[in-house]
């Protein structure tokens, strides 16, 4: 068995490509595993923790690539001529369509909206250049700095022009998804959203409810921080209300500054008509002119309400039942008496969301979106892994869930948790195979699975390609849960003891919270 | 853009403009890399000198 490390220097490709290529190489006779990866400094610590890394692969910078391979001697070495065979031809794409200079593919050919995901540090100059032209920006990129993202936002509002992101996960404009979106049908709530899995899981509750969405307008996670100021924010809520197949507005975000939220607050007071409805997950809130809810699922229903309060009804009836089908199945199968509540996430607001609930009902919780360090193990935790120091040169966690799935494995081979969390997702952006991946991976540990309680939710729509690898997910003993405020909320009620009150809670967190006001800070 | 159809250009993620070419969504890429490192020196003292 040999472990063998070659560098290309400033070799720049996506790492979409990347990860695909690394799948190609595993499946190579006498290859055991395949990593071909960025060299930052995360990459080589998982290469490190695999036992992939050597000293040549440690000396990679982070515009290298590094090929570790480890197998049998002569398919380790044809392996890696494979791989540096297939990096170095260029170009990588290749078609109609294709060009490599910018001024010759935006002349004369009328482009609305340019969809950016190269790697952060090179945003910006791209970014300028094509608002300088006139076109809107749909930005998914991360590890952009905040000052380019402030820049950017202030010269495209000077220019009447959308910029969506950085790290926008999401957008739908008129149908066209862009970034990771699910199957949604049209109808007429607008969305914007300071969030993408945020808005994915609020549209696709939606779609199931047979509410259809106009638009869903993404303006990345940092847009509601004091130093942006909400500036897309305003805007998008300025386009909804102006774009007359949208009836009612909602809004869904991690936790705003207090002068971003105020920005929100009084352009919705003074310039907005149709109705606004508003979660900002962490965050406790009060306006005349918007109606708030403190999480994902209520503001579903409240929208759902604005639209056909017959079938918000409907929706919460079926929610109480689902809740009492839950409580009913655990208290049969019975859970752990001791034990820890795990979260473990791919979509950043979901993340959030759950880590809200449980300290909203009293439960001690630790997170990286607290900022809290370390390993965060054998004690009640959230992890996004969406998040940057999970993010460094490797794909996004919907894309690429490894770092998260091999969590979770450990977590209940471990055995130290009473109930694990976690979201998975269809639609655009996610693998073709996402659910069957999971499930796969879980069946891999089922006999861990009858002891900790591990609760999933699908974020997607029935119309997502995906969708039917869901029976795979239900032929395991898991459970599933119809919205991340529900899979939350259960297992919160297994963590305090009080699975008899799932149903109770249900309806209190998710249909009774009529005021709007939001449970404490996350 | 709200208003109907539109085109788009990608820049990055080949995955994403495949993603839009099946829903039928004109798309037209930019194969974008960094400039080599070289360039930029080059370039920078150019700019001083001229």
């Amino acid at each position: 068995m040999t472990v063998r490390n070659v560098v290309v220097k400033h070799l720049y490709r996506d790492s979409v490509q990347l990860m695909e290529l690394s799948e190609r190489l595993r499946g190579v006779k006498g290859v055991e595993d395949a990593a071909i990866v960025l060299g930052t400094n995360l990459n080589k610590r998982l290469l490190a923790e695999r036992g992939m890394l050597t000293t040549e692969g440690e000396g990679a910078e982070e515009d290298d690539v590094i090929i570790a391979i480890k197998g049998e001697e002569s398919a380790v070495e044809a392996a890696i001529a494979n791989a540096r065979n297939e990096l170095e031809q260029s170009p990588t794409i290749e078609g109609v369509g294709v060009f490599s200079d910018l001024e010759d593919v935006l002349r004369s050919r009328d482009i609305a909206l340019a969809s950016i995901s190269v790697a952060g540090k090179y945003v910006g100059e791209i970014a300028e250049e094509l608002l300088k032209r006139g076109v809107n920006l749909f930005i998914f990129s991360d590890h952009v700095p905040l000052d380019v993202e402030v820049r950017l936002k202030k010269l495209g509002a000077e220019r009447g022009l959308l910029v969506m992101g950085p790290e926008a996960g999401t957008s739908m404009l008129s149908g066209v998804g862009l970034g990771f979106y699910n199957e949604i049908r049209s109808g007429p709530v607008g969305i914007v959203g300071a969030t993408g899995s945020g808005m994915q899981e609020l549209s696709t509750l939606l779609d199931r409810a047979g509410v259809g969405v106009s638009h869903m307008i993404g303006v990345g996670g940092r847009d509601v921080r004091d130093e942006v100021g909400a500036i897309m924010t305003v805007k998008a809520l300025k386009l909804l209300d102006e774009d007359g197949s949208t009836k009612v507005i909602g809004i869904v975000s991690k936790k705003p500054g207090t002068k971003a939220l105020r920005a929100i607050e009084k352009f919705v007071e003074r310039n907005v008509s149709k109705p606004v409805f508003a979660c900002f997950l962490g965050a406790k809130v009060e306006s005349r002119s918007i109606d708030y809810s403190s999480n994902i699922s209520a503001l579903a229903l409240k929208l759902i309400a604005a639209i056909d309060s017959e079938l918000a009804s409907r929706r919460l009836a079926e929610i109480r039942l689902e809740a009492e089908k839950l409580s009913a199945m655990i208290r049969r199968v019975g859970t752990k008496s001791s034990g820890a509540l795990m979260g473990f996430y791919a979509g950043g607001a979901l993340a959030s969301e759950t880590l809200q609930i449980w300290r909203g009902l009293g439960i001690k919780v630790r997170s990286n979106l607290s900022g809290d360090q370390g390993r965060l193990e054998g004690e009640n935790v959230v992890i996004d892994y969406g998040a940057e120091e999970y993010t460094e040169g490797r794909a996004h966690p919907i894309i690429d869930p490894t770092l998260r799935d091999e969590r979770v494995v450990k977590e209940l081979e471990r055995g130290l948790a009473k109930a694990i969390v976690v979201d998975a997702f269809t639609g655009a952006g996610a693998p073709k195979d996402s659910l069957s991946q999971l499930a796969k991976r879980l069946s891999g540990v089922v006999e861990y699975l009858r002891e900790t309680l591990t609760v999933v939710h699908v974020v997607g729509s029935e119309r997502d390609p995906q969708s039917g690898q869901v029976r795979e997910l239900e032929r395991l003993p898991i459970v599933l849960a119809s919205s991340n405020a529900i899979a939350a909320i259960t297992a919160a009620a297994v963590g305090t003891g009080r699975i008899g009150e799932l149903p109770v809670l249900a309806d209190e967190l998710i249909g009774g919270d009529a005021s709007g006001r939001a449970v404490a800070e996350g | 853009m709200l208003r109907g159809k539109f085109k788009v250009l990608n820049i990055g993620l080949h995955l994403f403009a495949e993603v839009l070419r099946e829903k039928g969504v004109e798309v037209v890429e930019l194969e974008w890399r960094p400039k080599p490192e070289l360039e930029e020196d080059i370039k920078r003292i150019l700019d001083k000198l001229l």
